[in-house]
């Protein structure tokens, strides 16, 4: 059975949930471009690269793919001293150092543990594990590769291309720990075993030409107006029309807010936009003033929005919204 | 069946000469998913064309706008042949001929589009099997952009959109900056060095405390000087492309950019318009010292004349720089055959001078980490 990504926020009946699978709904709305980009990248399991600005739904979109698919999701968010190693596995020489010279010191007729012990798989080697052994497929999210040191993107190559990798530590013995997923066979023939990739970047860097060659590039463009009414009815588990008017209003001076054109530090986005309406629906909160009206939150300037301190995030851009209206 | 390769092998060259980052098997592939839709034959054939060889070849934003641009002028004029011309086709090849994509290559609406917004996936996939994913129903009609997903709308007026062709190519400028990097270990202890302690280890006979090391970081430090006004306006688009692959490289742990006009003496400045100065030794003290310093001027050959006094105060400058740091060169926007009788020429004879090609920047590079290089126009 082909399981296709409609981006719709619910999972359809026949993608019945595989084990482990991530189960927590995401009521993410994704464009038919980008599900055409999704279905494209899963159906020749390359991995999808997704970019757009901060806040517009890049990680959320990985989380939702999983959802819908029923797969289970492995992450591996990126920092700046990240290693594609460590997302593969890790080998603890020194808790062995340790274990060995305890037994030296207390023990001597005490076993080693066999080196194998002190291999702990990360997400990424898990990924390539189960589609080996359990025949299941999953969704890595690889989360702002573009954080990382320039060559993590060239170190992954080898490892999104064959799928495999070896724990070098026990690699001399009989029984080394070797990992493929792909198991001798084509990509096209393993396919729907095989792990999905979502690589998301905010192109802080310009990443490798070889590394790009191999990914479906996909840019996330900001949702319009009535895109994020739909957003914003979905997490409030509403329907579109009967959103209630004063996030409509919200969303209305939301999307006026971002239209200005002043030298915006941090452009107030999606998930910052969740945050106020949130925070809208639970006024009164200040004892001025009664209750929020949604005709006062229309008529009001755009530097008076209650709240404000949850879209703007630096002075500048405060002191800028506040001057210019 | 329709002839993809003739199709689409003129889009996939010029893109790839464009500098994105292709090989065959993407070619092959998207010659392969054009025979499978094509076979499903439908509505969309070519606009679902359009959309899989745009997520399969278009790596950047910039790259869909290039494509979308491309693809209109060099794909979309020959779909519209068999539609006009049916002969050229033989007609075995579409199973259903009544489904031919009549006139949508053309950018006239379709209103048939068969219930384009229901939630449903489109009817004439249900029995694709071997067409595993399904494109979406598209409401939007074929038309120069319908499908960009940049937002770049129609537009009357003219625009003028400058690019960099060959040989410059940002993503080759990033390659080649990503050469320059100096590998040291810094910041906090976090590695067990493996050998320093089984060596401590065989020394003492017993593990008094495991040893650690710190990883290894980039720590390449540069300081670019950029030639501004003038002769230099011409080549913005192109030291613009230097500057952000050098930053967007991201490789190098400091870089301090810093602006000078036709030749830098006394004064350096913060601001491309020549305001924020700083005297030029406290600026090579603290930036230059045992770091690399790129220079990027086209040393008067842009005006093809011979100025001995902008010769003479690039040697000044040059004595003074040498004081603090060995690892400089000079980047000229101008091909070397120009730098000939100019003051260029005298001054390429005692500073590494390169023209930014793709061999000219790796020449730059691997003398900014201390290799060494000859003199003078090559």
């Amino acid at each position: 059975m082909v399981r296709t990504y409609e981006g719709k926020g619910v999972r359809s009946p026949q993608n019945t949930p595989l084990p482990g699978a991530y189960n927590q709904a995401e009521p993410y709305i994704a464009s038919s471009d980008l599900c055409d980009a999704v279905n494209l990248a899963l159906h020749l399991r390359r991995p999808l690269l997704v970019e757009g600005e901060p806040g517009c739904g890049k990680t959320q979109l990985a989380f939702a793919v999983a959802y819908e698919l029923g797969y289970p999701l492995k992450t591996c968010y990126i920092r700046s001293t990240s290693r594609a190693q460590d997302f593969l596995y890790n080998y603890d020489a020194l808790r062995r150092l340790y274990d060995l010279e305890e037994i030296r010191a207390g023990n001597p007729n005490a076993k080693a543990k066999p080196r194998r012990a002190y291999v702990h798989l990360g997400d990424l080697g898990e990924a390539i594990k189960l589609s080996e052994e359990k025949e299941l497929p999953s969704v890595v999210l690889i989360d702002e590769i573009d954080k990382a040191d320039i060559d993590f993107p060239n170190d992954l190559l080898l490892v999104l291309d064959k799928l495999q990798f070896k724990v070098d530590e026990v690699d001399d013995e009989e029984d080394g720990m070797r990992y493929d997923a792909l198991k001798g066979q084509t990509r096209e023939a393993r396919r729907d075993n095989l792990p999905f990739f979502v690589i998301t970047s905010n192109r802080e860097k310009e990443l490798p030409k070889p590394f790009l060659r191999r990914c479906i590039y996909y840019y996330i463009d900001y949702p319009n107006k009535e895109e994020l009414k739909e957003i914003v009815a979905r997490h409030t588990q509403t329907t579109r029309n009967r959103l209630n008017p004063i996030a409509e209003v919200a969303v209305e001076r939301f999307v006026d807010l971002r239209q200005k054109e002043i030298h915006w530090r941090k452009k107030p986005s999606t998930s910052e936009m969740l945050d106020w309406v949130q925070a809208l629906a639970q006024l009164p909160p200040r004892r001025e003033e009664k209750s929020l009206n949604f005709r006062e939150l229309k008529n009001a300037p755009l530097g008076k929005l209650p709240y404000l301190g949850t879209l703007l995030k630096t002075k500048s851009d405060f002191d800028a919204i506040v001057k210019d209206t | 069946m329709f002839d993809y390769q003739a199709l689409l092998f003129p889009l996939f060259d010029l893109l790839r000469r464009r500098g994105l980052p292709l090989g065959s098997s993407e070619f092959l592939l998207a010659i392969q998913l054009a025979e499978q839709i094509q076979s499903k034959g439908g509505e969309q054939v070519a606009e679902d064309l359009k959309i899989i060889c745009r997520l399969l070849w278009a790596k950047s934003r910039e790259d869909q706008a290039l494509y979308n641009q491309s693809f209109d002028k060099l794909v979309t004029p020959n779909l519209a042949l068999p539609t006009r011309e049916p002969n050229l086709l033989p007609e075995e090849s579409w199973s259903e001929p009544e489904k031919r994509p009549t006139s949508e290559v053309a950018g006239t609406k379709r209103e048939s589009t068969p219930s384009a917004n229901s939630p449903a996936p489109n009817p004439k996939w249900k029995n694709a099997d071997e067409m595993p994913f399904q494109l979406q129903p598209h409401l939007k009609p074929l038309s120069p952009d319908s499908s960009s997903t940049a937002s770049d709308k129609p537009s009357s007026r003219y625009q003028l959109t400058p690019y960099l062709t060959e040989p410059f190519d940002k993503r080759a400028m990033t390659a080649a900056w990503r050469r320059l990097r100096k590998l040291r270990r810094e910041g906090s202890a976090r590695d067990l060095d493996v050998s320093a302690t089984v060596k401590e280890l065989g020394r003492t006979g017993i593990l008094l405390k495991p040893i650690m090391q710190p990883r290894h970081r980039n720590q390449a430090k540069l300081l670019i000087l950029l030639d501004q006004q003038g002769s230099m306006a011409p080549f913005t688009l192109l030291t613009d492309a230097l500057l952000e692959t050098i930053f967007r490289g991201g490789l190098l742990g400091h870089t301090a950019l810093f602006y000078f006009h036709d030749a830098p003496q006394g004064l350096l400045f913060e601001n491309p318009k020549l305001t924020l100065a700083q005297p030029i030794a406290e600026v090579l003290m603290e930036y230059a010292k045992d770091n690399s310093v790129l220079i990027i001027s086209d040393a008067g050959a842009a005006r093809g004349n011979y100025d001995s006094e902008r010769v003479r105060q690039t040697q000044n400058f040059i004595t003074l720089l040498s004081k603090y740091t060995y690892l400089y060169a000079w980047l000229n926007p101008l091909p070397p055959h120009r730098w000939e009788w100019s003051s260029a020429e005298e001054i390429a004879a005692f500073v590494p001078m390169f023209y930014p090609d793709y061999a000219g920047l790796n020449d730059a590079v691997n003398v900014l980490r201390g290799q060494p290089f000859s003199l003078g126009v090559r």
